[in-house]
């Protein structure tokens, strides 16, 4: 049963929400229904006690047992896993996504013996890609979102450390940034094409709308307002070439935002498809910089300013698709950064007392528009949906 | 439930099984070679009991090579094994018997060899690869390289912990 379920119930009754015989039905419900939660803990305490014991003695002995026993009763458990899984799959539920993660959990396990065994080398991101290849046809099984967001973004964290420790000489650095780039533009296309043209599971699809799209507007936009703020070397304009390949994905990206299927509104399609194209540009033009301009306030206030503008992009595609958390980050970023150009302005004064008290009353004053027009701006939002 | 259902669950299953079956059949199938290696730091601090150490190749090995190139160093017949050639593998001489396939990374050959994982117990005597120290590898005919062991002055390691003060 809920804790202090009847006091919650009478405040409901109370408050109007629900009935007098509602809520003497619930409390009979609750009470028949309620699940023997003592029974389950000591279960789980046995379960854990014996768990930890057989855990215990292997570990004691790790050094002592032979690597062929090691491997056969990694495979076994494996194994066991697997048929697990394959008998979880045509039910729906906890149980079905605990035996996928698990076994796909079992495959990084596996990778971490053998290597322990034969003393493998190499970089942390091999085994991680291993990983991701081999547990590619799980996760498209699975329904749940903890691990389809984390095999998403294990695979933008591998792909992030690739672009840093790989070393071959036909890949210069700044190619290998320029293809991991790619990724999250690529998802977030995919992502979006699968809505009309072809089919991926829904949870698949959600994680990787949500970090292809997060990478891009997060990572793009902070990269891009720093390239405002130092831009204008004459070295960067030499990168140009780069901007190329994640070009492509992102109009592929912009794109399939364009076409989704008509279950989305088409104000939502336009304002998504625009803020991905806003993102691209503001990254790129500070490649255009004059030379030696370099810390010119002038560049400076257009980098904040182009930041803001994505950003309230972001919030109308969030308000737009309903995604209320998206819209607060969204709005919670731009005011962060309307901050951020008053320090940067006013920074030195803000050790005196008078330029506390003006950064708190603009803290305070921020605060409080947000608070006023957050509402309302979603319904206006909403009633144009 | 369907077939692919199945297939998508038991595939990575047989491809990691014998992923694992070529790295065991590598490790006792190939010619072991002993290599005298020395302490490397900065050592991992955050990844477990292992030791990370340098082959001393004693020989040729990285000498103008660009970053990441495909490399290969052939092994003489003294023990611990020595370099007697290194370059590209396209160029390898016929006459080479014994040959580590590996790149050059910032001058040196790595042919994922430099990590020796110990058990913990052993953690307080193992602090620094011991002086002497020499790692025994098998190398199958294709060059690919296996650590079987691990040796300070010709005892393997568990020995000279024992021994150890």
């Amino acid at each position: 049963m809920f804790v202090n379920l009847g006091r919650r119930l009478e405040a409901w009754t109370q408050a109007g929400l629900i009935s007098e015989s509602q809520s003497a039905a619930i409390a009979a419900y609750e009470k028949t229904n309620a699940r023997p939660w003592s029974l389950y803990g000591l279960t789980g305490i046995g379960v854990m006690t014996v768990a930890t014991g057989v855990i215990s003695l292997i570990a004691a002995n790790w050094s002592d047992i032979p690597s062929f026993v090691k491997l056969l009763g990694y495979f076994l458990l494996q194994a066991a896993l697997g048929v697990w899984a394959i008998r979880q799959l045509p039910r729906s539920g906890i149980w079905r996504e605990a035996s996928l993660l698990l076994y796909a959990l079992g495959f990084l396990a596996g990778i971490g013996l053998v290597a322990q065994i034969y003393h493998l080398g190499g970089s942390g991101w091999r085994a991680l890609a291993f990983w991701l290849f081999l547990t590619a046809p799980v996760v498209l099984r699975a329904e749940g979102a903890l691990f389809n967001h984390g095999w998403v973004l294990t695979l933008l964290y591998t792909a992030a450390v690739w672009s840093i420790e790989y070393r071959h000489p036909g890949l210069t650095d700044e190619l290998r940034v320029s293809l991991a780039a790619t990724i999250p533009l690529t998802l977030t296309g995919l992502g979006f094409f699968s809505e009309r043209f072809f089919s991926l599971p829904r949870a698949f699809r959600e994680a990787i709308l949500t970090w292809g799209l997060a990478s891009v507007l997060i990572a793009g936009t902070i990269t891009g307002n720093v390239l405002w703020h130092t831009g204008g070397h004459r070295e960067l304009q030499k990168f140009l070439n780069y901007l190329a390949l994640p070009w492509c994905a992102l109009l592929f990206a912009a794109a399939g935002s364009w076409l989704r299927g008509p279950a989305t509104p088409r104000a939502l399609r336009g304002v998504t498809a625009v803020t991905l194209i806003a993102c691209g540009v503001y990254f790129t033009l500070p490649f255009f910089l004059p030379p030696d301009s370099r810390g010119v306030m002038v560049n400076r206030i257009i980098g904040a300013g182009g930041f803001i503008l994505i950003g309230l992009l972001c919030s109308a595609a969030a308000a737009l698709g309903q995604y209320r958390r998206l819209y607060d980050l969204a709005t919670a970023l731009v005011t962060i950064r309307i901050l951020m150009i008053y320090f940067e302005i006013f920074g030195s004064m803000t050790s005196t007392g008078l330029g506390l008290i003006l950064t708190g009353g603009l803290i305070l004053g921020l605060a409080r528009v947000w608070q006023k027009y957050r509402g309302p701006l979603l319904h206006w939002m909403e009633g144009k949906r | 439930m369907s077939r692919t259902a199945i297939w998508a669950i038991a595939v990575p299953f047989a491809i990691f099984l014998a992923w694992t079956g070529k790295i065991v059949y590598d490790a006792n199938t190939g010619e072991v070679v002993s290599l005298a290696i020395k302490g490397f730091d900065p050592r991992d601090l955050l990844s477990g009991h292992y030791l990370r150490y340098r082959v001393e190749w004693g020989g040729p090995s990285c000498a103008g090579t660009s970053y990441g190139e495909a490399h290969c160093i052939c092994l003489g017949q003294e023990k611990p094994a020595q370099s007697v050639w290194a370059g590209s593998c396209e160029e390898l001489p016929e006459i080479c018997r014994t040959y580590i396939r590996g790149v050059c990374q910032a001058g040196q050959f790595d042919a994922e060899l430099e990590r020796y994982y110990f058990p913990e117990e052993w953690r307080g005597k193992l602090v620094t690869v011991p002086d002497k120290a020499t790692v025994q590898v098998s190398v199958t005919k294709s060059g690919r390289a296996t650590v079987l062991g691990l040796s300070v002055a010709d005892k393997p390691l568990g020995d000279w912990i024992k021994s150890a003060p």
